[in-house]
């Protein structure tokens, strides 16, 4: 997304967005407010969902939700710096209320939430964006076999018999290999890594 | 990696420690599951979530995230863009409309919907809203049907199956009173047992001649709003996206793979040796007299397409 005025290098006077031309935000806003901010929001919107839910047919879904809850508010909302924080807060407890509808998780249960990965209302959008980046930091803090059964598994997307080969193991083998590294990297999915005791 | 090649698989580790022996304190059922939940993830399929315990749901959140991180994994498909704003836009259009069928005199700004008189049957079946976004997907045109199809859907899916005084088994479209009248059709052309498809602006439809009459139903998959296609062998509505088939009446088909709702129908009546269907008028106009085959205003009214 863009944040106008940052990375130009005009003169001071461009501070005041005001008096000066309108902004690229603006003037892609103009012609078609929902359309302009549909396109401008879905990627990170999707992606961030997709994170969360880890398949296509839930993101789509997840994703189809928070665009239609939003959709009256969108209307109103013009800059779409603010409609894509608002975004993203709808969907975040569009989230929360999917876990909590199929985990079963208790009333208040933030904290199963959070530890879930949840991301509190107040986290910013660019901290929960890349996924990539975010495995890779969890993925740094594991013992070489569950990180090498992971990425082979979920980043190189091989099947278990292709694992099971690559790593000179049985299948059988794999299959628990992988429930445990998996079960170790969730330690590292809360609050930002590190936090977990080795 | 790299390094796995140089050892065998339980060097340096005594039994008791080995990382890939099932031990007492985990249930093989709990291997089971995190291996299926990780090959759902793989086919971007759904997985089951339903029997998670202990620390389940943190394990499936973390097989999310890396999944996430596979290239591409989490890119907006084309297809699935374009029909979700055609459902933004529809819902939108279809609330300025019910506003101002309930406030006639108030004059609404509608930037981006024309007026109701060009029935807009397009030989290609692709609305300027599927060229405007780059032929992304025909399914932009579906854009009423979309909306309500999917809202029915999710409505009935969600809650209890006895879902609301619906005015037929499987409802109606577009409801009295936000409506027009427009024809779609010769009655000569539709014999009996004949379907045809048509468009409007706002609505994607199949209407088919059966004994009893004219009998019009949605042509917008009720499970995620892909454009279905009829199928003259199987006499079914064939989705293209997930496999949803439809009989002819509109009921879910025989071994579908999910469940679904029924495709909503559209109200017909037969005039002036034409068919006419009920659907949403952007305008809320009078009813269009256009000819079924006009093939509408290519001219006019663009002001919204740049």
């Amino acid at each position: 997304m863009y944040l106008q005025g940052n990375s130009v290098p005009h003169d001071a006077s461009s501070e005041s967005s005001e008096t000066v031309e309108p902004t690229r935000a603006e003037q892609r806003a103009a012609p078609s407010g929902l359309r302009a901010l549909y396109e401008e929001t879905l990627p990170a919107i999707y992606r961030f969902i997709y994170s969360k839910v880890g398949n296509r047919e839930e993101a789509e879904d997840l994703t189809s939700q928070v665009y239609l809850k939003a959709l009256s508010g969108l209307d109103q909302s013009r800059d779409t710096i603010s409609a894509q924080a608002w975004l993203f807060q709808v969907a975040r407890t569009t989230i929360a209320d999917y876990w909590r509808a199929f985990y079963k998780l208790r009333a208040s249960s933030l904290d199963d939430l959070l530890a879930m990965g949840w991301d509190s209302p107040t986290a910013a959008p660019s901290a929960t964006g890349n996924a990539e980046t975010r495995a890779q930091g969890i993925l740094a803090h594991l013992p070489e076999r569950y990180r090498d059964v992971l990425t082979l598994r979920f980043l190189l997307n091989l099947t278990l018999k292709e694992t099971a080969a690559r790593m000179n193991l049985s299948e059988a083998n794999v299959k628990v290999l992988q429930f445990r590294a998996l079960r170790k990297a969730s330690q590292y999915v809360d609050a930002g890594m590190g936090r977990a005791t080795e | 990696m790299g390094t796995n090649d140089q050892r065998p698989p339980h060097d340096n580790e005594s039994p008791d420690r080995d990382d890939t022996a099932p031990n007492e304190t985990v249930s093989v059922e709990r291997y089971r599951r995190a291996h299926e939940v990780i090959e759902r993830m793989r086919a971007d399929l759904r997985p089951d979530r339903s029997g998670a315990h202990d620390d389940d749901p943190r394990l499936d959140a973390t097989a999310a995230l890396l999944r996430a991180a596979a290239p591409h994994a989490a890119d907006v498909d084309p297809g699935f863009a374009a029909r979700l704003l055609a459902q933004l836009e529809a819902t939108q259009a279809a609330t300025q409309a019910a506003t101002q069928d309930s406030a006639p005199d108030a004059p609404q700004p509608q930037p981006r919907e024309e007026p109701a008189a060009s029935p807009s049957a397009r030989p290609s079946g692709v609305s300027r809203r599927g060229l405007m976004l780059g032929g992304l997907g025909a399914a932009a045109a579906a854009v009423i049907g979309g909306a309500a199809g999917t809202a029915i859907g999710r409505a009935s899916q969600g809650t209890a199956q006895g879902q609301g005084p619906s005015v037929t088994p499987q409802g109606v479209l577009i409801p009295d009173g936000v409506g027009s009248w427009i024809a779609v059709a010769h009655v000569a052309d539709v014999p009996v047992g004949a379907v045809r498809r048509f468009q409007t602006d706002a609505v994607i439809g199949y209407l088919r001649h059966a004994a009893e009459g004219f009998i019009a139903l949605s042509g917008v998959c009720t499970h995620m709003a892909c454009l279905l296609q009829w199928n003259g062998v199987d006499r079914t509505f064939d989705c293209p996206c997930h496999g949803s088939r439809f009989l002819e009446t509109g009921k879910q088909a025989p071994g579908a793979p999910y469940p679904y709702p029924p495709l909503p129908g559209i109200k017909t009546k037969v005039e002036n040796g034409q068919v006419w269907v009920y659907v949403i008028s952007p305008s809320g106009s009078a009813p269009a007299s256009a000819s079924p085959t006009a093939t509408s205003n290519p001219g006019g009214q663009e002001g919204y397409n740049r």
